[in-house]
């Protein structure tokens, strides 16, 4: 199920073309991987599975970090970091939101494999962080406490 | 008309350190205006960063980022004066590039 790098290199140069050429929307390709069941994920169990896996292994690897505490919810800080080798796919499911699935980073070879964002939070809620690396998964977490919830977050 | 969104793009220590600070509301669609309705859903979808037309960062965003999108990370493989090209694409269709240099 899963792509092989080079065949990604190669599709992404050939997608690189279309979107210069005018011919290819982003999301009409890259939709592909992203649509459908990967979003609709409500359980990290659930998001691996979709991605062809069936394993996860709780990994201290995979680091998120924000603040402990926030005041509300719009716009909480959110970084994830993985330092195993291989990694190429970081998604973020933030437990209790509406959308859990909240952002999924695909990481190219010589990219380092950790990203810092905002989120909005409706609640407090653990944070997972789902890692693929070299065609396993990992998981690592956090919980940020908020005390007011950052309302229509998702 | 989208406003243009902010990029740096720093070499620290032979690596490209890429801030980017993207104007977008972001809204998820669950929001109520004052009026009691809801706001229709607006948020980037797919954000794509390239480097010299390879791609450095591929991201599907959603409705849980917080509006006006901020994004940060670090990839190696270039030098100042490398062209960075940023992209999105957001859930009505309307995409925006805009481009900065690696300083």
């Amino acid at each position: 199920m899963e792509r092989p790098r080079r065949d990604f290199m190669q599709i992404s140069t050939a997608l690189t073309l279309a979107f210069a050429a005018g011919i290819l929307k982003p999301v009409e390709v890259f939709g592909k991987e992203w649509e459908g069941t990967l979003l609709d994920a409500k359980t990290v169990k659930e998001a691996v599975t979709t991605l062809g896996g069936d394993l996860i292994v709780n990994s201290s690897g995979v680091i998120l970090s924000g603040p402990e505490v926030v005041a509300s919810g719009y716009v909480v800080p959110l970084s994830m970091s993985c330092n195993i080798a291989g990694t190429d796919l970081m998604a973020l499911m933030i437990q209790k939101n509406p959308t859990p699935m909240s952002a999924v980073f695909r990481i190219p070879p010589d990219t380092n494999a950790a990203v810092s964002t905002r989120i909005k939070m409706g609640e407090t809620s653990t944070i997972y962080g789902i890692v693929r690396a070299n065609g396993n998964f990992y998981v690592g977490s956090t919980i940020i406490k908020v005390l007011a919830g950052g309302g229509g977050c998702g | 008309m989208s406003d243009p969104m902010r990029i740096r793009a720093n070499l620290v220590n032979s690596s490209i350190e890429v801030k980017l600070m993207i104007k977008h509301p972001m809204e998820s669609g669950f929001r109520k205006g004052e009026d009691g309705q809801r706001i229709p859903a607006h948020f980037i979808e797919t954000l794509v960063v390239r480097c010299k037309d390879h791609i450095v960062l591929d991201a599907y965003l959603g409705l849980a980022i917080s509006e006006n999108p901020y994004i940060a990370f670090h990839f190696t493989g270039a030098a100042k004066g490398d062209d960075i090209a940023v992209t999105w694409v957001d859930n009505l269709g309307a995409s925006r590039t805009d481009r900065a240099v690696v300083t």
